[in-house]
């Protein structure tokens, strides 16, 4: 059982991390999510893998944990704006396309910005991102259709400020 | 889905892979997730019990249980939120068995005996439940730091043979309490094994590091302040004592230290224990009285405090920098949940403002901060708008010193008074001037001075 978990540690993490981050906006918080998940995936090992697709497990608990956390906390995660969040050359250049893009995502609500990540991330279907939610794969449409459409607003703006 | 949504897709993918691609491998991540499942499984227990103890002989004897008999008091205001555990009131002494006598504990109280002592005490006290070997129970260190003590204190349980840790902070040797650090499996020398760790002092973390004398040590991954005012990661180094112990306060999570001695490196990166329960950051203006002094309608004032609490909470968790200067702008019941507007400075000056909504009963309370800075000579010249994203969404307008705002729209302008200094104006609004309570105009403001986006 142990060499297995290794395994699957050793080789999926980095993928899960990265999910975790774009989840939480902070590394610090996604390293806790992840290793959170991974705790209990490794509590009930043996159920997790005798049903397949052990990632997807811990996937689901990443996100569920995360809003969970919301719920419990009654409170999301701060939007740090404008102060970067790793200083350095590229923060030095100014505000970007992106970041202005990354900063909108953080500011969504929670289960707007995990529709965003398992759609166009984790490239997911609707059913799956339904599915791993627990809610309809109709407001998974709706969800992801909103934060589209504020980042297109966004983008927009950058347009038409550029255009000036 | 349009092709203007085609490129929203288009726009979010590439950030995704591109903030992706900053992300680090996690680094030992197996060892650490068997190591917090092993801990998990025996702090379940543990912790369980000793919760209970806590609040069974920490509660202030003046506190009653709201909706008990008698008047129900406040709950302790955001001003306490930074010491909670510094305003204890004074333990009982804790009777305990004869503890050997310990001489040479590192830190700046490791020679006076009475802080050995009462250290000693405490530690075994938050002990209890695991009913550690008396004989084996040892003060690792004691320091004071921004005038109030931390200490760890350890020892062997006398059924497992198993190692337990605990962390005593307190204001003073009479007002000292204990909570669970960690426990391992087989005696070992702290400085070796455990060189990097974490403690909470009166509701602040501190980084402690542990070293052979003569070390030097690092924290990285701290924020200061750059050149331009604008926070960067930085490395600093920490002063050590003679003896080996250094302690440095710490506001992220993600600092890790290096050790080094004259024979290289002895630890690299290793991340310090950050306690998420514990007030990150220094303390902050008193909130209490701007809340008490706010008119919210109906809302009960326990509700509105409760909300100030956890909104300070978010705000002091959330930066990446010390919260100096918070204090509260605007604070209104909506209709739809208490809503409020909090102004900050970090260090250096620079300005910040955070709007934070209750979403309804059991919805939570969701926070966030200004796109950029704000500016203003003084906590009263803040004037910020929120603006919702979507077309024809309303524009929340905090100005405390604003009487009334004239709103420009495309249809006309109208006069809107600001209630205790914001006002929530619906429609698209392209300019507004505000006026003090003698009529005077004291600004004019368009999308262009950076009007925020309202998170909700």
């Amino acid at each position: 059982m142990d060499d297995d978990f290794r395994e699957f540690v050793n080789s999926r993490s980095p993928a899960l991390l990265r999910t975790a981050y774009l989840l939480t906006g902070d590394l610090g918080h996604a390293e806790d999510l992840l290793q959170n998940a991974l705790v209990l995936a490794y509590r009930h090992w043996r159920r997790v893998t005798s049903a397949g697709y052990p990632e997807a497990y811990v996937r689901k608990i990443m996100v569920n944990e995360r809003r969970s956390l919301w719920r419990r906390t009654r409170s999301a995660p701060m939007v740090l704006g404008d102060v970067p969040e790793h200083g350095g050359p590229d923060e030095a250049a100014g505000v970007d396309e992106r970041d202005a893009l990354w900063r909108a995502v953080l500011a969504m609500p929670p289960r707007t910005r995990a529709v965003l990540v398992l759609r166009y991330w984790e490239d997911m279907s609707e059913a799956d991102t339904a599915e791993i939610l627990g809610c309809s794969v109709g407001t998974v449409k709706s969800q992801a259709s909103r934060g589209l459409r504020k980042l297109q607003a966004l983008l927009t703006t950058a347009d038409s400020e550029e255009g000036r | 889905m349009t092709e203007d949504l085609h490129d929203a897709e288009r726009a979010l993918r590439e950030m995704f892979a591109a903030r992706a691609a900053t992300v680090p491998p996690p680094i030992a991540l197996h060892a650490a997730v068997l190591r917090r499942a092993r801990r998990f499984h025996r702090f379940r227990l543990f912790g369980a019990i000793a919760g209970v103890i806590a609040v069974a002989t920490a509660v202030p004897a003046g506190l009653a249980v709201s909706g008990g008999p008698g008047p129900a008091p406040l709950p302790p205001g955001p001003a306490a939120l930074p010491a909670p555990v510094c305003t204890a009131p004074a333990r009982t002494p804790v009777d305990g068995p004869r503890f050997p006598e310990q001489r040479d504990v590192r830190g700046s109280l490791g020679g006076d005996l009475a802080a050995v002592d009462a250290v000693l005490r405490a530690g075994w006290a938050g002990m209890t439940p695991r009913r550690p070997a008396a004989g084996s129970l040892r003060v690792l260190f004691i320091e004071r730091v921004d005038g109030r003590i931390g200490a760890y204190v350890a020892a062997r349980t006398a059924r497992t043979g198993e190692v337990v840790q605990v962390g005593v902070d307190g204001p003073d040797l009479g007002h000292l309490s204990a909570r669970p650090v960690g426990s391992w499996a087989g005696w070992s020398d702290v400085s070796e094994d455990q060189p990097v760790g974490g403690l909470v002092v009166c509701g602040r973390n501190y980084a402690v590091l542990f070293a052979a004398p003569g070390s030097e040590a690092t924290l990285n991954g701290v924020y200061g302040l750059g050149p331009d005012a604008k926070p960067v990661v930085m490395t600093r180094p920490v002063p050590m004592r003679p003896d080996g112990l250094g302690m440095l306060p710490v506001f992220d999570r993600r600092v890790t230290a290096t050790v080094r001695t004259s024979a290289g490196v002895v630890v690299q990166d290793r991340p310090v224990t950050v306690y998420a329960d514990a007030a990150p950051l220094p303390p902050v203006a008193d909130l209490d009285a701007a809340v008490r002094g706010r008119d919210v309608g109906a809302t009960p004032v326990d509700q509105v405090r409760v909300f100030a609490r956890v909104a300070v909470e978010r705000i002091m968790s959330g930066s990446m920098l010390p919260v100096l200067d918070l204090r509260t702008l605007w604070l209104q019941d909506t209709g739809d949940g208490l809503a409020g507007a909090f102004a900050w400075t970090v260090p250096g000056g620079a300005g910040y403002v955070s709007l934070v909504k209750e979403t309804g009963p059991g919805g939570g309370i969701i926070g966030g901060v200004s796109g950029q800075p704000v500016t203003g000579a003084g906590p009263d010249d803040v004037a910020v708008a929120f603006r919702q994203d979507d077309p024809g969404a309303s524009l929340l307008l905090i100005a405390p010193r604003a009487a009334r705002a004239e709103i420009d729209t495309d249809g006309g302008s109208r006069s809107v008074p600001l209630v205790q200094g914001g006002a929530l104006v619906r429609g698209e609004v392209v300019r507004y001037r505000l006026y003090d309570a003698a009529g005077r105009l004291i600004g004019e403001h368009s999308p262009t001075d950076g009007w925020l986006s309202d998170p909700f």
